[in-house]
């Protein structure tokens, strides 16, 4: 994800929705990740989303598209790295 | 997850015990309950319609709430009810068999994070749980911590005679004996290929052990770390190992191998896997697969085919699962749900609410060890259990265009549930603030938002549920979907291997797109 695209274009944000700093610096030394890592406290942000009514892994999602304006273009609820370049893919050519 | 298979096999009492007693005693438990509560746990309150079973629970008619073995063949996408919404439907037990022994764990054990992964039971009274802080062995009769060995971190193990496999969410198992608890004793280690990245699930069975490597295949290894053999898959993240038998998921696959010479290895069955395989638990006549989104599935092994028993699917996706014979139970993020194998299918029989999370879950003989998070909880099934047993969820979401919500109040248990609101969030308003839900009932409360909700709030209750005396939903605006803006944050970061928080402010970043990937430490 990171390679693909510019960091002028494309924010990549690790949200860690339950955990303190020491424990996701401790998990993310671990595997080497070196994209920033935000904490959200209490998951606020997290629990925020519409769970979803269906079929989901999960109830909230895990993957969020953001576009420039600020507006969700894309909540998914399992781990889908094709779609989710296409929603990107498809934001970064419409500008 | 490992399981210990008892000596002696549960007995299933061929008739209701309570019914075997004289009328004399039968009159004192009446009088007695009516004098206290107006209801005992005799076989009177099994519900209108219901009847109680042999094995003392109570029974709804018949063929309600059972998936067909048919639904693991046909598209999964089918396969959609919901356990806690379809519990009240003929054919299903209402009388929630489950009773907490206890829970214990704190949030660090020994300086370190415990975040409990997964257990084991080791015999009628001892467990393990493996997590961040390592192994520990649990007394199952009081639910407490006997001993924790801070193992290197531990995400998965299994257990066989004594030999429990720990794994150090990387590339090394670490064998451990357990034969003299509260002692564990480094038996030795096997340190795997620096190829691979992780291994994903393992079992023991019969001195060999058979661990699912990422990317490698299932690797069979005997208790010295002689590689004695490798199935080839292009996704092994979950085995079982029984005798010469082994059982692997294969991407969307579940595959039977007979591994008498893991050298020579062929395959001998092969279905297709309705959900991703996450936890495989194989007793040699039968496979429990946990499903993640789908739920829990069940095979039988005959004449080495896997014949489809059934699936179900699980509030909270289905994490781990363990067998104790016709019993099936399942850890998932929001329940402990236990789950038994009929001629017909599948039916849900019980849940209990795990503190945190139900990561890992192992049975045998009726009781059952969850690995969950901070601690550990014992469950025991046990029909007799006298208790209300409530089953809620704990979030509700309002938007704008939807302020109104039902918090829906069931009680699995017995006795008379009383819940009753303690606590609210300002603006939000309940149309009633206590309620008594019947054995076996539900009750529904309507709860209004205030227009323009922002923040996460909370209700908090009380219950007579001894399991459960008190617990809160959380009130969450779910204004946030597609075509929405995303609502403004400022969240404390970092950069690895920058230790030093900074802020990341999300519209400090408009005229770029921003992924948000959330994650949690598992």
């Amino acid at each position: 994800m990171r390679e693909r695209y510019s960091e002028d274009d494309v924010a990549v944000w690790l949200v860690n929705p339950e955990d303190s700093l020491d424990e996701a610096y401790g998990f993310v030394g671990d595997v080497g990740v070196e994209l920033p890592v935000l904490l959200d406290v209490g998951g606020v942000n997290y629990r925020g989303y519409p769970p979803d009514a269906g079929e989901a892994f999960g109830p909230f999602p895990v993957q969020v598209v953001i576009d420039q304006r600020g507006v969700i273009r894309y909540l998914a609820f399992q781990n889908d790295p094709t779609a989710l370049r296409a929603v990107v893919d498809e934001l970064l050519e419409d500008g | 997850m490992g399981r210990w298979r008892p000596a002696v096999e549960t007995v299933t009492d061929p008739g209701c015990p309570r019914l075997r007693m004289t009328h004399f005693y039968w009159s004192l438990i009446v009088l007695f309950g009516v004098l206290v509560a107006g209801a005992g746990c005799g076989p009177e309150p099994c519900p209108d319609g219901s009847s109680r079973r042999a094995d003392g629970l109570c029974y709804l008619a018949a063929n309600g709430d059972v998936d067909t073995a048919q639904s693991l063949d046909a598209d999964s996408d089918s396969d959609t009810d919901n356990a806690a919404d379809t519990d009240h439907e003929p054919g299903v037990v209402i009388a929630d068999p489950i009773r907490v022994v206890g829970f214990d764990g704190e949030r660090e054990t020994g300086g370190v994070l415990a975040e409990w992964t997964d257990a084991a039971i080791l015999s009628g009274t001892v467990g393990a749980i493996c997590g961040v802080a390592g192994v520990g062995l649990v007394d199952l009769v009081e639910g407490t911590t006997l001993a924790v060995r801070p193992t290197p971190p531990c995400l998965r193990m299994a257990e066989h005679d004594g030999l429990l496999v720990a794994s150090d969410r990387r590339s090394q198992l670490t064998l451990l004996d357990v034969r003299n608890p509260p002692e564990i004793r480094e038996a030795g280690f096997v340190i795997f290929d620096p190829n691979a990245i992780r291994h994903e699930d393992i079992a023991v069975h019969g001195g060999r052990i058979i661990v699912g490597w990422h990317g490698l295949g299932a690797r069979i290894y005997d208790p010295d770390a002689r590689l004695l053999g490798t199935l080839p898959a292009t996704d092994a993240f979950a085995v079982g190992l029984h005798e010469d038998r082994a059982v692997i998921s294969d991407g969307e696959e579940l595959v039977l191998w007979d591994v008498t010479d893991p050298s020579a290895a062929s395959e001998l069955s092969r279905v297709p896997l309705p959900g991703e395989g996450r936890d495989i638990e194989f007793d040699g006549a039968r496979v429990a697969v946990a499903m993640g989104g789908a739920g829990v599935g069940v095979w039988d092994v005959r004449d080495d085919t896997l014949v489809a028993r059934g699936s179900k699917v699980v509030p909270g996706a289905g994490l781990s699962v363990a067998l104790d014979g016709d019993d099936v139970w399942i850890g998932s993020w929001e329940h402990t749900v236990l789950l038994e194998v009929r001629e017909d299918g599948i039916a849900t029989i019980g849940h209990e609410t795990p503190r945190f999370s139900a990561m890992g879950v192992a049975a045998a003989g009726g009781t059952a060890l969850v690995a969950d998070w901070h601690g550990h909880m014992t469950l025991k099934k046990d029909p007799d259990a006298c208790s209300p047993e409530i089953i809620l969820g704990e979030a509700l979401f309002f938007s704008d265009a939807d302020p109104s919500q039902r918090i829906r109040i069931e009680n699995h248990g017995e006795v008379s549930l009383e819940w009753s609101v303690t606590e609210v969030g300002s603006g939000f308003s309940v149309s009633d603030s206590a309620v008594t839900v019947s054995p076996g009932g539900v009750e529904v409360v309507q709860i209004e938002g205030p227009p323009g909700h922002a923040a996460t709030d909370r209700l908090t209750w009380s219950s007579n549920d001894a399991d459960e005396p008190s617990g809160e939903i959380s009130l969450v605006p779910a204004n946030q979907g597609v075509g929405a803006a995303h609502a403004d944050f400022t969240l404390q970061g970092f950069t690895w291997p920058d230790r030093d928080a900074s802020e990341y402010t999300l519209s400090a970043h408009q005229g770029k797109v921003v992924v948000l990937d959330y994650f949690a430490l598992f």
